[in-house]
């Protein structure tokens, strides 16, 4: 039922040290959780743009396209499957790759995310940031 | 050496004394039996044996009276008596002694006047004497009786006598005396001594005159040299005296006529005055049991061998073994009590902060899951009207049944026919009760033929009937009501007959009566016979027509009196189901809708006038159009078919109807014979309900949402700390850190755990079987806890017969969180270098799971809670484990859903062995456990979702 196996991972070594980084764009309103991303995600290599809500998110990924969305459900002014249904609405954007990142854990809601569009969904608080971050490169190539 | 010796004695002294008592007591108890059982049979044969006495006298009684009635012997008497002609006496005489040779059992027989003077005898010696003092006289006056004089013969037995009277007319001639033989009764005796042994026997003895005992048969042990004939009647001790003196018993010492101590039963005769014994000599019944002794002797003796030998044995190998050992464990006890002491305080201390910790965990979840169940209880509540709701259809069941009253009106309708059949033979005879309130089901033509009808036929029958109506005056109050009526189609019913493929012919001749009631100046026709005839052979006569007219009143009075109580019903169920709560509508076979309350008019916001039942199905169909997602998939007027056909309640889980959700049931109607006759539908509001239920869902993933957050949020902060993301951190802090971390993994577990217990209990969490390999299942949960297993050391394996396992239906997510709760536990609770187990095998329906650990064990005062929510045994939480105290809670639920079952054994410190049963087909045992969980024979029609982010929630009737 838990994780508990899963440890702290060791640093990883930085990727990316030659070519343009990768831009990932997170729709996060928890300032905590904003934080470990912007952190973890620079500390990866990866250029990181952390949004507080989803019509936020709508306008920074229209301004520049990015290569992957990390998007929270609960969030003020337009929540997650709102924002996630407009992106795939966006014939330029539609390509982009969204994980779903939520601590909402209902069964209906990850059925509800797959069907919008999102190639994946994990509950935060049941991963460990280093499970968490092979999947961001799992998805990012 | 001494001990030994002591040791020898005293295992001498424990075996032997229960020996000995033993012994003694099964002596006597053999005695005692023996004697117990032979009074017994005593007993028994002393009553044969007076029954066959008595039976014996009394047939010597009845032969000496059927001589004394001998009515030779009466008149020659008479005439002896009047005329002293010795040619009479000489007759009687000759009679008398053809009497004793053909009867041996009388040796004398003599003739007695009434004055007691012998007159004539077989044995001249007596001739004169006189016996008018003797009792055989006395008693021969009156009746056939044995009598002995009290006068002893030459042997000392007691002479007997039977005597009867002798009379002509009414007038006593004298009496008829037969001294009797004795020896007869002896053959009788002898008869039951052989059953007895040797020294058995009956003896028989009457009073002397005295009062002492006589015997009157000849006793087996005549020649003994202490034998007695007379018994004096002080010797109380001898049975034969206590028979005498009526005293009726068995007795284990008493004597007899030879002084021997016997067994012995007595009886006393009472017609006779004579005591009968049945004996036996103690000593030949006491030598049966005697033997029993000495084979107690011998297996006492035998016994005292061994016990000796053991002893020997014992004493050596006892000193061996006991003093080393003892010295052994005293001192290593004594040696571990010091170091128990140690451990103990260090327990205590990190059980105190493991506490505190907890405390603090817990409290923060214990207000949410106060909230979560208020909520519960809401809903609980809600449900609970549901059930409710089965009474309201019963009721309406019961009622309906009522309306089946009209069944009697057919029996009129019957008994009148035959009548108008018998006055018109070979013809139709058809009729229609006319409609109206409370009758409106009556919407057939009847029909009597006597052979088979034509179409043609019973279209005339209805247009004859119509322009009949149509003709009737205006003073007929019912007239509109029956051109109405008739006008519309109406079926046939043949009450006898049957219809013709064919068109048929129209009658040649008819006519057309009605039956009818009066009220004042208006009438009213309750209904109308048509009487028809093909072949118009005889033609219909007033007289006819008149007596037909007289049979169709009275069918009118009839009728009329069960309209009236049918209307009167009709208005009770009305009542009831007009104030009730629900929306109810109630339709007959034909699917015509016959009551619709008040509430179903307001729910479905129609006119209540003129709805059929198919439009009232269309409205649902429609209402689904409207809302602008998917369609709903249950088709009102099929489930109405689906009712009248399978005679099965329908439930319609949800239906939307102008933005409110109700549930819908179709319950079959049936009429007293059980056949159905329509059906009711209840449509139940619940609105309130669904939104209850949206509500509890809603809360439970908001909860989990702001619990997770911050709990997430700290562990991924943590995990960054300690894998150095941040910076180097020195190790002491490292330390404080990762048992922060542990605390805070914790915590994700428990709200974890917690929500999906609160899924559990509101029934939420959805159970989606497909065809599993749980091998797999049961590899990757053990591969998946190896980690954990390691840092404890302890060892994960896994045994299966290869190929023994077949896949079966399961959820596969809720069987890897059952594997893995119980496997957690077996690592968890586990010692250091100890063994988890898993094996899993097949027997016959059922695949076993078995999960062993080698650990800590539970203990026996625990084994009754641990699959509780929230319980931890003691010893768990003692010890340094975490646990939420859910995992089995989990584990229960699941495997008892799937018709499963959990068992386990422990022993404390030993381990625990949790043992799953599964069976091979899970939806088969499902199924069986709902039929004996629901009583209603009900058919649940799911319904589509309408794609809302909540379950269609299956609703439990129990």
């Amino acid at each position: 039922m838990s994780n508990q196996s899963d440890q702290p991972q060791q640093l990883e070594k930085k990727e990316q040290s030659s070519g343009p980084k990768k831009y990932i764009l997170v729709a996060e309103d928890d300032k905590f959780y904003a934080n470990i991303y912007r952190t973890k995600l620079t500390k990866e290599g990866y250029e990181v743009v952390v949004v507080g809500d989803g019509a936020q998110a709508m306008k920074l990924a229209r301004q520049k396209k990015p290569d992957l969305i990390l998007l929270d459900i609960v969030m003020p002014v337009k929540d997650g499957f709102e924002t996630l249904k407009e992106l795939k609405a966006d014939a330029n954007l539609k390509s982009v790759k969204v994980i779903v990142l939520s601590n909402l854990g209902q069964e209906e809601d990850i059925k509800k995310a797959k069907e919008l569009g999102a190639v994946d969904y994990i509950v935060k608080a049941n991963v460990s940031i280093g499970q968490m971050m092979s999947k961001i490169k799992s998805f990012i190539t | 050496m001494t001990t030994r010796i002591r040791l020898i004695i005293i295992s001498l002294l424990i075996a032997i004394i229960p020996m000995i008592l033993i012994g003694t007591l099964s002596f006597f108890n053999s005695r005692q039996l023996v004697i117990s059982e032979t009074l017994d049979k005593l007993d028994a044969v002393a009553t044969v044996q007076e029954a066959r006495v008595v039976e014996v006298v009394e047939a010597s009684e009845n032969k000496v009276n059927s001589f004394a009635n001998d009515s030779g012997l009466s008149s020659r008497l008479l005439s002896y008596l009047d005329t002293k002609d010795g040619q009479d006496g000489f007759w009687i005489e000759q009679w008398l002694v053809n009497l004793s040779k053909d009867n041996k059992e009388f040796d004398k027989l003599f003739v007695v006047n009434s004055f007691g003077s012998v007159l004539l005898s077989t044995d001249d010696s007596l001739l004169g004497s006189d016996f008018s003092e003797s009792e055989f006289f006395v008693t021969g006056k009156q009746e056939a009786l044995l009598t002995s004089s009290k006068l002893l013969d030459e042997d000392d037995k007691p002479i007997l006598y039977i005597s009867a009277p002798i009379i002509f007319g009414e007038r006593l001639l004298g009496v008829l005396v037969a001294q009797y033989n004795t020896e007869v009764l002896s053959a009788v005796t002898k008869l039951f001594a052989t059953g007895l042994g040797d020294t058995g026997e009956t003896v028989l003895a009457a009073k002397d005159a005295d009062g002492n005992a006589a015997y009157i048969t000849s006793n087996k042990f005549e020649t003994h040299p202490q034998a007695k004939k007379i018994i004096d009647k002080g010797a109380y001790r001898v049975a034969i005296i206590q028979a005498i003196i009526k005293n009726e018993d068995v007795f284990t010492e008493s004597f007899d006529y030879r002084g021997e101590m016997v067994l012995a039963a007595t009886r006393y005769i009472e017609p006779y005055d004579w005591g009968l014994v049945v004996k036996i000599d103690k000593s030949e019944v006491l030598a049966g049991a005697a033997v029993l002794p000495k084979q107690i002797q011998l297996v006492g003796a035998l016994t005292l061998l061994l016990v000796i030998a053991f002893a020997w044995g014992a004493s050596e190998s006892i000193f061996h073994f006991m003093s080393k050992p003892i010295k052994e464990a005293m001192d290593a006890l004594r040696a571990s009590e010091a170091s128990l002491k140690v451990a103990n305080r260090e327990l205590a201390k990190s059980q105190a902060q493991l506490q505190y910790l907890n405390r603090r965990l817990e409290e923060k979840v214990g207000e949410r899951t106060r909230e979560l169940e208020a909520t519960v209880g809401r809903l609980n509540e809600a449900q609970g009207e549901l059930k409710d709701k089965y009474n309201y259809i019963e009721n309406l069941r019961v009622l309906l049944e009522r309306f089946t009253i009209t069944i009697d009106a057919r029996n009129v309708m019957e008994t009148v026919l035959k009548a108008i059949a018998s006055l018109t033979p070979h013809h139709t005879v058809s009729y229609v009760i006319a409609g109206g309130e409370g009758l409106e089901f009556l919407d057939s033509i009847y029909v009597w033929a006597e052979g088979p009808v034509g179409s043609k036929y019973l279209a005339n029958i209805q247009s004859e009937l119509y322009e009949y109506v149509k003709s009737l005056g205006d003073s007929t109050s019912n007239k509109n009501d029956l051109i109405k009526q008739l006008g519309s189609r109406m079926s046939f019913e043949f009450l006898a007959g049957t219809k013709d493929e064919g068109e048929g012919a129209v009658p040649k001749q008819s006519f057309i009566t009605p039956f009818i009631t009066k009220t004042g100046e208006q009438t009213k026709v309750v209904g109308l016979f048509h009487i028809g005839d093909i072949s118009a052979e005889v033609p219909y006569t007033n007289e006819k027509i008149k007596s037909i007219r007289d049979v169709a009143s009275i069918a009118a009075a009839n009728l009329e009196r069960i309209h009236a109580l049918v209307s009167s019903e009709k208005s009770k169920i009305s009542d009831l189901v007009h104030s009730m709560s629900n929306g109810v509508l109630m339709f007959d076979k034909n699917k015509r809708i016959i009551v619709i309350n008040p509430m179903m008019v307001k729910m479905l916001e129609i006119e209540q006038e003129n709805i059929a039942l198919s439009d009232f199905a269309n409205l649902f169909v429609k209402a689904a159009e409207e809302t602008e997602e998917e369609t709903q998939s249950v088709n009102v007027a099929d489930a109405v078919e689906m009712t009248l056909v399978s005679a099965k309640t329908i439930h319609i889980e949800r239906l939307e109807y102008k933005s409110k959700y109700y549930e819908m049931f179709i319950a079959p109607v049936r009429d007293y014979e059980r056949k159905i006759s329509g059906g009711a539908i209840i449509l139940h509001d619940i609105t309130h309900m669904t939104e209850i239920d949206r509500m509890k869902t809603e809360f439970l993933s908001v909860a989990a949402h702001q619990l997770r957050t911050p709990l997430g949020s700290m562990r991924w902060s943590m995990e960054m700390l300690l894998s150095g993301d941040i910076g180097e951190i020195p190790e002491p802090v490292k330390e404080v850190l990762q048992q922060t971390y542990d605390s805070n993994q914790r915590m994700i577990t428990l709200v974890n755990d917690l929500l999906n217990v609160s899924r559990i209990d509101q029934g939420m969490v959805k159970d989606e079987p497909e065809m599993t390999d749980i091998l797999e299942i049961i590899r990757a949960a053990i591969g998946e806890i190896k980690p954990e297993a390691e840092r404890k050391s302890v060892k994960v394996v896994f045994e299966v017969e290869e190929g023994s396992i077949p896949k079966i239906m399961i959820d596969p997510k809720r069987f890897r969180e059952v594997v893995q709760n119980l496997l957690s536990n077996a690592v968890k609770y586990n010692r250091p270098n100890g063994t988890a187990t898993v094996k899993v095998e097949k027997l016959a329906e059922r695949i076993n799971i078995r999960v062993a650990d080698t650990g800590m064990g539970i203990p026996k005062k625990n084994r009754g809670r641990i699959f509780s929510k929230f319980f931890r045994a003691e010893n768990a939480v003692r010890g340094e484990t975490e646990g939420s105290g859910l995992g089995l809670f989990v584990v229960k639920s699941y495997v008892e859903r799937w018709g499963g079952r959990v068992d386990f054994e422990s022993e404390e410190g030993k381990g625990t062995t949790f043992t799953i049963s599964l069976p091979v087909n899970i939806e088969m045992a499902k199924k069986e456990a709902e039929k004996e969980d629901g009583e209603m024979d009900m058919i649940e029609m799911p319904v589509e979702n309408k794609g809302e982010s909540q379950e269609t929630k299956k609703t439990e009737y129990v």
